[in-house]
């Protein structure tokens, strides 16, 4: 009963959020980041740890993920995504967060070595 | 030195100026093969810095791609960034045996031995972190990357002390060019100055030895115009200047010579001019002193004065005769005449004084003589010539024989004496001007020597010849040839 209600509960919230939801990934797919990211913000904000809480974060990280995103931050898309896996881990969207933890961490490492390769440009001269 | 002496002036010339071109092809050879190495030795020097500097930034680049690759691989855990990892360490060994291969000092062998040690530790790290990765099993990620570092930061330091080596290397060799080639110019320097003053004192000595002599000579012409014939010219180098200076004193002797018989010329003549003037003022004081002697003495002297003016005559217009002839300006009354009354009339004129030596003539006519062009007084003259001559010489008693005949293109006639013989060395000279015979002086013989001169020079005129045959002691042979 206590898994119905739950779930119930959950499933009104999520359709409470639905709508806010279907705006956020619309101003996404505009590359209105900001104002995606305001909407999925305000919805963690309400959901008080709750589904759709995790979906938004999601979203969250993925556009501090985005290429196109000016200020975009791997570190905190990271961060977003190891919050997921860490206070969601019931969340379907735990085991595409650590996919992208495992690519945004690639991805940075890899800047890491260019920038060291960089160095040992300089020193040989070229 | 000796040899030197015998070569001609156009050798010598030769000589010079093979000597002079010798000296400077030699200079400029020196400088062209020197300019050559230099060049040769710039350029591979350069080249060799060129290529060792290309193999450092083949090493430098080939290493950039081997940390790119290993790191890649270790962040990816990609198999293909360790293959491409791979290849790149070959792609370094390459260029390390490479510049191994031209390298040729000892501290850029030491550079490339350290270098190909440092990339087989780095190597080696490399395959070990790859073990581990591919085993999946936990190890000291930092250690490694610590230790490859290090590795990697030693190999950076030798690539790029290579580099300053090679460039303090190629300083080093170009001052060493540089010094070389200071030595080679003062070398070049050098052998030009001594080229120079070798072909100074080559076209000096050359030309000394060609003027030097010619000076002598200049001194020696002057000497001969002031009528110094004495002290011959001694050069016997070059030979050119040694026939010059031969026959200077072959003219100087001849003008000495024909000085002395012009001397001896004026004082005859003083003297046979003189003669007959002194016998005519002694005809003239005799009859002045002694006008009452009778007439058959005045007229004895007056004979002798007219005889003696003749004489002078004679003698003044033989003189006026033989200038003519030698300026070309007599003329000849030439014609068609026998030889035979001419012949006649000399002997005629000539027979009182031969009578009076008992000299008597053989007269040998053979043959058909034709009449031949001639000027008859001239030729008069010759013949009158030759007999009187024949009776001067001819001691008392004897005969003087005369022939005529008919000879190829024309006739001969020739008068022999029974005189002293005409010397071999005096033939030629009797024809000439104021010249008689060393027999004749000998002799006492009175003549002023223009008489077989104007004979040649008549002779000559007609086309004919006259000649001598002689022996000593057995009398001469005048013969004169005319054509028909």
């Amino acid at each position: 009963m206590i898994i119905s209600v739950t779930l119930g509960c959950a499933s009104v919230q999520y359709d409470r959020f639905s709508a806010d939801l279907q705006n956020a990934s619309d101003l996404y797919a505009h590359g209105d980041f900001e104002g995606s990211l305001k909407i999925n913000q305000d919805i963690v904000a309400q959901c008080d740890h709750k589904a759709p809480a995790d979906q938004a974060l999601f979203n969250m990280g993925l556009i501090y993920a985005s290429q196109n995103y000016q200020r975009k931050d791997f570190k905190r898309s990271r961060t977003i995504f190891q919050k997921i896996i860490r206070e969601y881990p019931q969340s379907p969207l735990v085991a595409q967060s650590r996919t992208w933890i495992g690519v945004l961490s690639v991805i940075e490492r890899s800047k890491e070595a260019d920038i060291e390769v960089e160095q040992t440009k300089k020193k040989l001269g070229r | 030195m000796g040899s030197f002496v015998k070569v001609n002036v156009l050798t010598r010339l030769i000589i010079g100026f093979s000597a002079l071109f010798v000296i400077t092809t030699s200079v400029s050879v020196y400088s062209i093969l020197k300019l050559k190495h230099f060049n040769r030795a710039s350029v591979q020097m350069l080249q060799a810095g060129d290529r060792m500097l290309g193999y450092k930034d083949q090493l430098s680049d080939s290493l950039l791609s081997e940390i790119t690759y290993e790191k890649k691989f270790v962040i990816t855990k990609d198999n293909m960034f360790y293959d491409r990892f791979v290849e790149a360490g070959k792609e370094f060994a390459l260029s390390l045996r490479g510049a191994a291969d031209i390298t040729d000092t000892f501290g850029s062998k030491e550079l490339l031995d350290s270098i190909a040690r440092g990339h087989a530790r780095y190597v080696a790290l490399v395959g070990e972190e790859r073990s581990y990765i591919r085993s999946g099993k936990p190890y000291r990620f930092d250690r490694y990357k610590a230790e490859k570092e290090t590795v990697v930061d030693a190999m950076i330091k030798d690539i790029k002390r290579l580099e300053s080596y090679v460039a303090s290397n190629t300083k080093t060799e170009i001052e060493g060019l540089a010094r070389s080639g200071t030595g080679a110019l003062r070398t070049a320097l050098i052998m030009a100055l001594l080229s120079l003053f070798l072909g100074v004192v080559i076209a000096g000595g050359i030309t000394h030895s060609i003027t030097k002599p010619l000076s002598v000579i200049k001194k020696k012409t002057r000497e001969i115009a002031r009528g110094e014939f004495d002290n011959p010219l001694k050069l016997s180098s070059p030979p050119e200047i040694e026939e010059l200076a031969h026959a200077l004193n072959t003219m100087s002797k001849q003008l000495a010579e024909t000085e002395k018989v012009k001397s001896e010329f004026f004082a005859l003549m003083t003297h046979e001019l003189r003669t007959p003037l002194a016998s005519m003022k002694a005809g003239l004081i005799l009859l002045q002193k002694h006008s009452e002697r009778g007439e058959h003495e005045r007229q004895k002297v007056l004979t002798i004065m007219s005889q003696e003016c003749d004489r002078l005559i004679q003698q003044v217009n033989s003189l006026l005769d033989l200038s003519k002839m030698e300026a070309g300006i007599i003329d000849l009354d030439i014609g068609f005449h026998d030889i035979k009354p001419l012949m006649k009339k000399a002997i005629a004129e000539i027979k009182p004084l031969s009578t009076s030596r008992n000299i008597f003539f053989e007269l040998d006519y053979s043959g058909k003589i034709s009449p031949v062009r001639m000027d008859p007084e001239r030729l008069l003259q010759v013949v009158r010539n030759i007999l009187g001559n024949a009776v001067k010489f001819s001691p008392n008693g004897c005969t003087i024989k005369i022939s005529l005949k008919p000879a190829s293109g024309g006739f001969e006639f020739s008068v022999t004496d029974s005189g002293p013989g005409i010397p071999k060395e005096d033939r030629a000279a009797i024809f000439d001007k104021y010249r008689q015979a060393e027999t004749a002086v000998q002799a006492g013989a009175k003549g002023t020597g223009l008489g077989l001169a104007l004979a040649k020079h008549i002779v000559d005129a007609h086309g004919g010849k006259i000649w001598v045959e002689s022996e000593p002691g057995k009398g001469s042979t005048f013969t004169v040839f005319l054509p028909g």
